[in-house]
């Protein structure tokens, strides 16, 4: 088990309970966690986990020569799916008037989550210009387009397909990373200060 | 017959109707039919079963919670046991050894005295089970329940009834018994099976109830967390939208990178064979020997024993292309094999027009290796000589040729 968890997080894997169960369960083992965490501190990196503790992944030392190499990786991986995440979860949680999807586990029913975008124009619209986002091909049908930004977020590991023939997705560890994410975008350009302000978002330069 | 054949016989008769047993526990209930209405009646004589419907029979509610415990199935808000009646009771027994020690009446010491000490243990396995279940549902964060909202309650109930089992263990732990046992030494054997069989446990429920409580907290702590994470995405929403040329700054201008942003991108490990060893060579072998024979494709090679040859066959013409230099080669041999003196290549092929789109030095290589192979009938008996340009780099090794002259040995 140790030299799978070992090779899973080298590949960049993020290893949650609900995609990789035996593996967070091995590391959820303080022993085993410690063991992993002294193997990767050999080679400059280290064993972290999210925040909210659903998620394990390899990170580099803060010390290490490849640091800002890895950071510029991943602010260019915020710039290319963060968008996209941050307009599906809203999108999800207002068509299923539901904010649990935000927890590590929830399920996602495709057929249900259509069945709700397919009542409110304003919602297929969204899916639209996400699916446009996601890949700017032309998908036919709203069911198509869902299924397209479905598989998108599968690829990049936020979801993970639980039941291929009854189309169930669960929400993967890595949303609790997009969570660190999102709050330090808002903290940073105080994005959310702006808005309780009332200002319009658009006219900040001018004021 | 003694109470052990009674046990013996009851088991026997669970035995014998195991299959049905399963049945009823697996799919909640059992109908009656013609086939299995005598082993039913049996079964309900002995209470084992208890009638639902008019045909739809259930689990006695004992038996189905000892094959709970076995399966480790876990049913939504499981109750446990109910302790304070279980206090309750060690405190009857006290009380009633205590009087038939006074009385004098031997008898009804012991079988007191057994009874407290079996209903210390059972108390004991109960927290224990409870304990353990309680663990399992907080680790796997309510795997088996589908909904967040159920997990929500769930999660409150478990967490109630974590902080119910402390209680008891404190109250177990602390005066409500031992105080009672410490009041007489009559009471010393009672006293001392309690310390053994329970109190030696205190300290790792103790230890198990506050991991339970921990995990329990902190996933309450999530549900309350996931409104304020929901709203904080909405904004970020709503600002992208107002903002579609919004771009989340550079990693250059931070001094202190977050944690996330340290995540290695990673790139898959790949593994190959060191061949260099003995047991990898034979593991190989032993792949290469399980891979099946591939099937050798039939081709028609000629006429097949017995049947004729048809004439489309025999009038078939088959044209072999032949390469330039090839053609140029044959050609200069039969011109050298010829000539009196040692004929230049170059030359000769300067003087052929047709063959001007072979360069001069491919030309010289196809020659030199044409002249030493057998490729044309005859080469054998040709002299080469090769004509070396001085070398420009001596020390490279590589040998400039300006030209190649071919004649017939003597």
């Amino acid at each position: 088990m140790f030299s799978t968890v070992v090779r899973a997080l080298m590949a960049g894997d993020v290893i949650c309970a609900v995609s990789s169960p035996d593996l967070f369960a091995y590391l959820s083992d303080a022993t085993n966690a410690e063991d992993v965490g002294a193997y990767l501190q050999r080679i400059d990196l280290k064993l972290a986990q999210s925040q909210r503790g659903s998620a394990y992944y390899a990170a580099c030392l803060a010390e290490s020569t490849e640091t800002r190499k890895v950071a510029k990786e991943n602010f260019k991986d915020v710039k290319q799916v963060d968008r996209p995440l941050v307009f599906f979860m809203d999108l999800l949680m207002r068509a299923m008037h539901n904010d649990d999807y935000l927890m590590p586990g929830s399920v996602i029913e495709a057929s249900k989550l259509m069945a709700s975008i397919d009542a409110n124009p304003s919602f297929r619209n969204e899916l639209q210009t996400l699916a446009i986002l996601v890949s700017p091909t032309n998908d036919g049908t709203d069911r198509a387009r869902l299924a397209k930004v479905l598989k998108y977020f599968v690829g990049r590991g936020y979801l993970y397909l639980s039941n291929p023939e009854r189309e169930l997705y669960q929400v993967t560890g890595k949303i609790e990373l997009f969570r660190e994410v999102v709050d330090f975008l808002l903290e940073h350009d105080s994005i959310a200060q702006v808005i309780d302000d009332g200002a319009p978002v658009n006219e900040q330069a001018l004021l | 017959m003694s109470a052990a054949d009674d046990i013996s016989g009851y088991l026997g008769l669970l035995s014998s109707n195991r299959d049905l047993i399963a049945e009823a526990y697996c799919n909640s209930s059992i109908q009656r039919t013609d086939e299995n209405k005598a082993a039913i009646r049996r079964l309900q004589q002995a209470r084992v079963l208890k009638p639902r419907n008019h045909d739809e029979f259930r689990l006695n509610t004992s038996l189905k919670r000892h094959l709970d415990a076995f399966s480790q199935r876990q049913r939504r808000y499981e109750i446990g046991a109910n302790y304070s009646d279980q206090i309750d009771l060690l405190k009857t027994l006290v009380d009633g050894f205590t009087t038939a020690s006074l009385d004098g009446r031997i008898a009804d010491i012991d079988a007191y005295e057994t009874d407290f000490d079996e209903a210390i243990d059972e108390l004991a396995e109960q927290i224990t089970n409870d304990l353990l279940g309680l663990r399992a549902v907080a680790e796997n964060r309510f795997a088996n329940v589908r909904t967040m909202a159920e997990k929500r309650r769930q999660n409150d109930f478990y967490l109630a009834r974590t902080e119910k089992v402390q209680t008891i263990i404190e109250t177990l732990a602390g005066d409500a018994i031992s105080g009672l046992l410490d009041e007489s030494p009559l009471l010393a054997s009672l006293h001392t099976s309690y310390q053994q069989q329970l109190m030696g446990l205190v300290n790792g429920w103790r230890s198990t109830c506050l991991e339970v409580t921990a995990i329990l907290k902190a996933f309450l702590f999530s549900f309350r967390d996931i409104d304020a994470a929901a709203g904080r995405i909405r904004t970020f929403a709503y600002y992208m939208r107002s903002n579609p040329e919004w771009t989340p700054p550079d990693e250059d201008g931070l001094r202190v990178l977050p944690e996330w942003a340290l995540r290695i991108p990673g790139s898959p490990i790949r593994s190959l064979p060191d061949l260099s060893c003995s047991r990898t060579r034979e593991a190989l072998e032993d792949v290469a020997l399980a891979i099946p024979a591939s099937t050798p494709i039939s081709t028609s090679n000629g006429r097949t024993a017995g049947s004729l040859q048809t004439e489309g066959d025999s009038d078939q013409e088959i044209h072999l292309q032949i390469t330039p230099a090839r053609l140029a080669f044959e050609r200069f041999y039969h011109a050298a094999m010829a000539a009196d003196a040692p004929l230049s290549a170059l030359n000769w092929k300067r003087q052929h027009d047709e063959f001007s789109a072979i360069e001069d030095a491919s030309w010289l290589v196809y020659l030199l290796d044409a002249a030493q192979s057998k490729i044309v009938r005859g080469a054998g008996r040709l002299q080469v000589h090769r004509e070396e340009a001085p070398a420009a780099y001596s020390l490279t090794g590589n040998i400039s040729i300006k030209d190649v002259r071919l004649w017939k040995k003597d």
